[in-house]
């Protein structure tokens, strides 16, 4: 099957996964015992008040009109207001999601940079003092309460060391990027902002680096344990007794047939960065889409539930769509 | 071709170096920039208010017809005099020639018809009383410079405590009917991060969950008195720098990138109390933490049991404790500040010997077990306040299981009656004891669960229904305060503490003031 066909028939597989995540998410949220109108309209509002609101908002009718009626507005695009921001979800979610994203993608490279060879050590060293210390690294990030890391480098490179920013995603004073996708990177570059990118750059160093730090571990035990499987093979000891060094028969042998599962981690890595970086937004003022979603739960606030939830399910399949292909480049005999 | 892929790789990623290297980029030194870290921009559109904090965002754009000067005496504005008729009903009001809206647009008549009509459009403000005491006839523009209220019930407080509040802004008719749409009739959509007021300041553009950029409004009216806050700013910018995390805020303050901030955790302001360079700005709040109860249904319906739980509560640790010192004894559940307070007022304190004493006369004494509801959103410092009150409760035989909930649930709950104990906080928006003892004392007025007492004394709800219609003097004052007193004497409520307003603030910030019901005075403040 060509590449392009693939793609098709998987977001075409999309469609069922969407109805089943709208149709649960819709009536959990509305399973949960608590009225958001109460909450919406305040203590003053009177009975009268409350059921019109409903009323304008459709909610008193039966709740699987309701559903129908949602369910018809996501097709069209509009995924509702939200009760809490009073705001369009869509435009709630076009302003937080491509935060999230961007602080995402940054935390999964940084990730790889570092996990990958930190693997590649701990395996070809095996067992010597540069592997144990590569996994204790490793462990050290995993261990880490994620808060109480991004709070202390927080201290560490804003107070003690000022050299980096003490959170938000660029400085009061710079003008933002004109927006073209939402992430200041990429749209400072597109417009050629180069005060922009630098202070975004800047401003993303710190909040990343806490996010990866913590999935180092993840990513170089993947690394470790896949590239000691590859070098155990017999094409490996083929290489070596035909005198390549070292270096040329992990570069050029091992490395690309030790990456299947690490392109797998990384990939569903994607999808639980995105629905786990609250404590990192929050500490670094970062306006993503985590906090969001928790304010959002708080608050009852069905629509945004559903809209974030939406957002995050269509990431993890984008994510496995972009890891399937993946595959495909990395080792030519698999597939499609 | 992998080298020179490598090749280019590397002069990338030496290109990224070498800008980061250039380091960061500096504020312009030509304008005077006021930074305020807040916990959001809330919003700005006056009609769906519910908030004091939205009102404080509100009242840098908008102004009112009156507006309350820093003994919350009421003074003109908008408005420059008015005439009210002896039944409270009718209010006739002379309005200020040659304002303008940030539009451009003259200020007249029909933009105050427009905005409190808007009101009851939009259908959801929740601070004063507009929707219960007017309609859309209400209004009646005399002439271009002069409005007449017509009441449906009579309103002594409409000058004194609503109209001041930024519910009432005024804004451009004209500018809200241009971003209105069919879907959108008055313009909700767009009026939430968007302005058209007459303010002191401009909103220039606002980042959500990052900043809030204000301007000095350069053709600001202003007013003579140098008591009024509403006066061209002393600053040419103002920013709200937006914060989660208080920690995080503090090392801002601390490090100078903000001027001011708001509600950080007791423990920061505890901390910026010994910081150089930095005070802490204490001011009574009108909130008050309390216990309530069902009591209309067993265990809480015996006066006893209620009594017990008032004295076995040390009221002192949980100020020292939970809230770092910074709150106040309450004496009833009328805040200091609101017409009906009294430092006098019987308050029930911690007493162990006398809880068991009442626990034992009570029909439980061997004590149960129930729920202590409380929600983190409402007032961070719950948590540990519930586990103070579980060890105090336990004392006298009550066991409870505190119980973190979602604010839409605990209301639920609480509008099912029989909930167990709920620990709570209410404030006044507006400086009137309608606001507080109005609801707290008449039950039948709430049917959504948020005051759920279940209180109905006959003489607390006819007290509470007069007070409403009287104005503020010895008459109404012998009506709120008598009816605490009967409601203290049979523990109705156990008032736990009063709270206070926290800032923290650089100390090249000067004439700053801030004042329960007027908030921060932003057209006073300067900085060094």
């Amino acid at each position: 099957m060509k590449v392009w066909q693939y793609i098709l028939k998987r977001l075409v597989s999309v469609i069922p996964v969407f109805l089943g995540i709208t149709m649960l998410t819709f009536f959990i949220a509305h399973v949960i015992p608590g009225d958001p109108v109460t909450l919406a309209l305040g203590a003053k509002a009177t009975a009268q008040q409350r059921a019109a609101f409903r009323e304008k908002m459709g909610m008193d009718k039966p709740l699987i009109a309701q559903y129908a009626i949602y369910l018809n507005q996501i097709l069209h695009g509009d995924l509702g207001i939200s009760l809490r921001t009073k705001r369009s979800v869509v435009k709630d979610l076009l302003t937080y999601f491509p935060a999230t994203l961007e602080l995402t993608v940054v935390a999964i490279i940084i990730c790889v940079l570092f996990g990958i060879p930190l693997g590649i050590i701990s395996a070809v060293k095996k067992d010597k003092p540069i592997d144990h210390a590569a996994r204790v690294f490793s462990l050290l990030g995993v261990s880490m309460p994620i808060f109480w890391l991004g709070f202390m480098l927080l201290i560490l490179f804003y107070m003690v060391f000022p050299i980096l920013p003490g959170g938000g995603r660029i400085s009061l004073f710079i003008t933002r990027p004109t927006r073209i996708t939402g992430l200041y990177l990429l749209d400072s570059i597109l417009s050629g902002n180069w005060a922009a990118f630098k202070d975004s750059l800047w401003h993303i160093i710190l909040p990343a680096s806490t996010l990866g730090f913590c999935y180092i571990a993840v990513i170089s035990r993947m690394t470790r344990s896949s590239m000691l499987n590859v070098l155990r093979q017999d094409y490996i000891r083929t290489a070596k007794t035909k005198g390549l060094s070292e270096k040329e028969v992990i570069r050029r042998h091992a490395l690309r047939n030790s990456l299947i599962p690490v392109v797998t981690v990384a990939g569903a890595l994607l999808g639980q960065l995105m629905s786990g970086t609250v404590l990192t937004e929050t500490v670094f003022t970062w306006p993503g889409i985590g906090l969001y979603a928790v304010q959002s739960i708080m608050y009852l606030d069905f629509k945004s539930i559903i809209g974030f939830t939406i957002v995050v399910s269509f990431v993890y399949v984008i994510a496995n769509l972009v890891v399937d292909i993946l595959y495909v480049i990395i080792d030519p005999r698999i597939r499609l | 071709m992998k080298k020179k892929v490598m090749r280019a790789l590397t002069v990338v990623f030496a290109g990224i170096f070498s800008l980061l290297l250039l380091g960061a980029s500096s504020a312009s030194a030509a304008e005077k920039v006021l930074v305020f870290g807040r916990k959001s921009g809330y919003l700005m559109d006056p009609a769906p208010a519910c908030a004091d904090e939205s009102i404080q965002t509100i009242d840098i754009v908008y102004d009112t017809l009156v507006t309350l000067d820093n003994d919350l005496a009421v003074q003109p504005l908008l408005a420059t005099s008015w005439e009210v008729s002896e039944d409270y009903k009718d209010y006739t009001f002379h309005l200020r020639k040659g304002v303008k809206f940030h539009d451009g647009t003259p200020f007249n008549a029909e933009a105050v018809r427009f905005s409190f009509n808007r009101l009851l459009d939009v259908g959801k403000v929740c601070i004063g009383s507009w929707m219960q005491i007017a309609d859309k006839e209400s209004i009646e523009v005399v002439d271009e410079y002069t409005v007449k209220i017509h009441l449906r019930t009579p309103y002594p407080a409409l000058v004194s405590a609503d109209l001041p509040n930024g519910v009432y802004s005024i804004m451009s008719p004209t500018y809200v009917k241009k971003h209105a749409t069919a879907d959108d009739p008055y313009a909700e959509k767009w009026m939430i991060d968007h302005e058209c007021g007459t303010g002191p300041f401009k909103l220039v553009s606002w980042i959500k969950d990052q900043e809030v950029v204000f301007e000095k409004n350069e053709d600001y009216f202003g007013v003579d008195d140098p008591a009024s806050d509403k006066r061209t700013p002393r600053v040419d910018k103002l920013i709200f720098r937006i914060f989660k995390d208080s920690s995080t805020a503090r090392l801002w303050l601390e490090r100078g990138d903000i001027d001011f901030v708001e509600k950080l955790s007791p423990d920061d302001f505890l901390a910026l109390e010994k910081a150089a360079h930095i005070r802490v700005y204490k001011a009574t709040y009108p909130k008050m933490v309390y216990l309530t109860f069902d009591v209309s249904k067993p265990p809480f319906s015996d006066e006893n049991v209620r009594k017990a739980m008032a004295y076995a509560i040390n009221y002192h640790e949980l100020i020292d404790y939970v809230e770092k010192g910074n709150a106040s004894m309450p004496r009833g559940m009328i805040p200091e500040g609101l017409l009906g307070y009294s430092p006098n007022r019987f308050q029930y304190d911690y007493d162990l010997e006398k809880a068991k004493e009442f626990m034992a006369k009570s029909k439980h004494p061997e004590g149960f077990t129930t729920k202590l509801l409380y929600c983190l959103e409402r007032r961070g410092s719950f948590r540990v306040g519930a586990i103070y009150i579980q060890n105090y409760l336990k004392e006298i035989g009550i066991n409870v299981e505190p119980e973190s909930l979602a604010l839409p649930t605990m209301l639920a709950k609480m509008a099912k009656g029989d909930y167990g104990i709920t620990l709570k906080a209410w404030s006044a928006g507006l400086p009137d004891p309608d606001e507080i003892p109005g609801w707290l004392y008449d039950q039948p007025r709430d049917d959504s669960g948020w005051t759920a007492c279940y209180w109905y004394d006959e003489t607390a709800i006819h007290n509470m229904e007069l007070g409403r219609t009287l104005p503020s003097g010895p008459e109404r004052e012998k009506l709120y305060s008598e009816t605490d007193d009967l409601a203290m004497s049979k523990a109705i409520y156990v008032p736990l503490y009063q709270t206070m307003n926290l800032l923290a603030i650089r100390d090249n910030i000067k004439n700053f003031i801030w004042k329960p019901y007027v908030w921060i005075r932003f057209g006073t403040i300067e900085k060094d």
